[in-house]
């Protein structure tokens, strides 16, 4: 791609990754570095890259660079930790924004990116398997057992409000 | 020891003997009693141990254990999720919706569940990068060097692609980290130096043109060499300060010699010869006592003796013409004042009037003006008369007209001068397909 298509995709996509780290990460400084990095590999191989693969590229980057960053990031915060967190920063029932979000703190890695490429992007489990370099199975299974997960999350946190 | 044995504890007797702890006195007692007290079944088999059987699952539970996704089969509470999960994706076929719309209308204790999952579905609100000026790139780079910019302002101070705002601007970040300090050393290293490496077949690519003479070799030879030879000896002979001068000694009956010029020529030469010999046409017409030369070439008036010598007066003898004695003040041994003898009035001249000696020392005439006088005429076309003295252009000309007599009109000399006068260059030309040019 030409340098002028990189500069396309700048703004075609870095809102969408940045919603995408964002999500992902919970965290506005992390997930700005994301965005940085994953451009900044992509113009580091701009010469390689077609300008209509730019967007499956940054998104691989950014997945594999959030999954890297939470793996370094150490646990995942416990169910309990999250809705300790939710009773404190919200006097009334949180709404279901907040408690979603929270939820998807407590997935694994690769689940919530799955998660999120399918809701936010809309990406195919085909798309979604190549972009995350597993199989078509794996996808679905990741899927499926992140939206339980989502939905026990939501429910106990139902039961204790 | 054990309890005797009774309705309350037989099971733990019956589970020693299983595992082997009885006594045979015990398993005798445990005995009698089963055979007391037939309502007891436990004789009738072993007790059912892990291991024991068949432990291969029905083929109905094994199928039961199965699972795919989007899930298949019959919708029951324990696949209610996957199939809830699969509406959600759209991976349910149309048959399998109404049934699950059967199940839920039958079954509504789960509409919690529905809900629940249904909120799992994330809302794609619009999110705004804040600076996407940050990720945009050009080439070179635009703005200050950052962690992300490091490599392309690297590049483009190696290129000296880099303002000054932006080779400060890396100069500092450079001083303050030291991993982008080694990268700017490697990237320096990777500057390929050029090598002076020769081609070594270079003759073998080269091509000649065929050149066909239009004249022999030697002739173009032999011209090139007069030519050559011709404008060295007019360059010595305009351009030396000391070249030999001609000087017309003073006294009576001298003419000009014959052999330079005919009579017409002499008549031009000479136009004081043929008029009174008063002191008035003996002085130099004022043209003529203007030097003919520039003051570096100037020489002495013709009146006026070559060398300074003290002054006597003028014999007076008779006005015949005669060879006068050398002057013996002057070094014979010095070669540079070369005195012409005047040759005596030929029978040819004799027609002509004989000019007194007055007349003859009026002629200002000397040799060089006689032959500066021959070539205006016969070679450069001008006026034989020409007051301006010859110059460097005039023997350029006289050599171009020369070439040109010898190798035709393609041959001849030129020289390019600037504004100033200053020589630039020259063209040499002998011929159609010899010619030396130089230019500076």
């Amino acid at each position: 791609m030409t340098p002028a298509e990189y500069n396309s995709a700048v703004d075609a996509h870095a809102d969408g990754l940045y919603r995408f780290a964002l999500k992902h990460l919970r965290d506005t400084d992390q997930a700005k570095d994301v965005v940085q990095e994953s451009f900044a590999r992509l113009w580091s191989r701009v010469d390689q890259v077609e300008a209509a693969k730019a967007k499956s590229y940054l998104f691989t980057t950014a997945h594999h660079a959030m999954v890297d960053e939470v793996r370094k990031g150490g646990r995942v915060r416990r169910l309990e930790e999250q809705h300790a967190e939710l009773r404190s920063t919200s006097q009334s029932q949180p709404d279901l924004k907040a408690v979603l979000d929270a939820a998807l703190a407590t997935l694994p890695a690769i689940q919530r990116s799955v998660v999120l490429l399918r809701d936010l992007e809309g990406y195919a489990y085909e798309e979604i398997a190549e972009l995350t370099g597993l199989n078509l199975a794996q996808v679905k299974v990741y899927i499926y057992r992140g939206r339980t997960a989502l939905k026990d999350y939501i429910g106990q946190l139902d039961l204790v409000i | 020891m054990k309890k005797r044995i009774d309705h309350s504890n037989y099971e733990a007797w019956l589970l020693d003997r299983l595992e082997g702890r009885l006594s045979s006195e015990q398993e005798r007692e445990l005995e009698a009693f089963l055979l007391a007290n037939p309502d007891i079944h436990a004789a009738e088999g072993p007790l059912p141990a892990v291991g024991m059987g068949d432990d291969r699952l029905a083929r109905f539970d094994r199928e039961g254990l199965k699972r795919a996704l989007p899930p298949q089969g019959v919708i029951d509470a324990d696949s209610l999720d996957d199939y809830l999960i699969a509406r959600m994706e759209g991976d349910l076929g149309a048959r399998q919706i109404e049934e699950l719309e059967r199940f839920l209308a039958v079954h509504p204790q789960h509409a919690a569940n529905v809900r629940l999952l249904a909120a799992t579905k994330l809302a794609a609100e619009p999110v705004a990068f804040p600076s996407h000026a940050s990720l945009k790139r050009a080439l070179p780079p635009v703005g200050t060097v950052n962690v992300h910019t490091l490599p392309d302002h690297l590049v483009a101070r190696l290129e000296g692609d880099l303002d000054a705002q932006q080779e400060r601007a890396l100069a500092a970040y450079l001083h303050q980290h030291t991993d982008a300090r080694a990268d700017w050393d490697a990237l320096q290293r990777t500057k390929v130096v050029a090598e002076a490496i020769a081609f070594p077949h270079k003759d073998s690519l080269k091509r000649a043109l065929k050149v066909i003479p239009l004249f022999p070799r030697a002739v173009v030879r032999w011209a090139s060499a007069a030519a050559v030879l011709a404008l060295v000896l007019l360059a010595w002979w305009f351009r030396s300060p000391e070249r030999p001068q001609v000087a017309q000694a003073p006294g009576p009956g001298l003419n000009p010699p014959a052999a330079i010029a005919d009579q017409d020529d002499r008549a031009d030469l000479t136009p004081a010869v043929e008029g009174s010999a008063s002191e008035e046409h003996r002085q130099p017409a004022p043209d003529q006592q203007r030097p003919m030369f520039p003051d570096p070439l100037r020489r002495a008036p013709l009146n006026e003796p070559v060398r300074e010598v003290p002054h006597e007066p003028a014999p007076q003898e008779a006005p015949m013409a005669h060879v006068p004695e050398p002057d013996e003040r002057i070094d014979p041994l010095d070669p540079e004042p070369v005195l012409v003898a005047q040759a005596t009035p030929t029978a040819a001249q004799g027609q002509q009037p004989v000019a007194s000696g007055a007349a003859a020392n009026a002629d200002p005439r000397s040799l060089g003006d006689a032959l500066a006088g021959v070539l205006r005429e016969r070679v450069l076309d001008r006026p034989a008369d020409e007051q301006r003295a010859l110059d460097a252009t005039d023997a350029v000309a006289a050599v171009d007209r020369g070439l040109k007599a010898v190798a035709g009109e393609r041959a001849g000399l030129s020289v390019q001068r600037d504004d100033q006068g200053r020589q630039r260059g020259f063209s040499l030309r002998l011929g159609r397909n010899l010619a030396f040019t130089a230019s500076r």
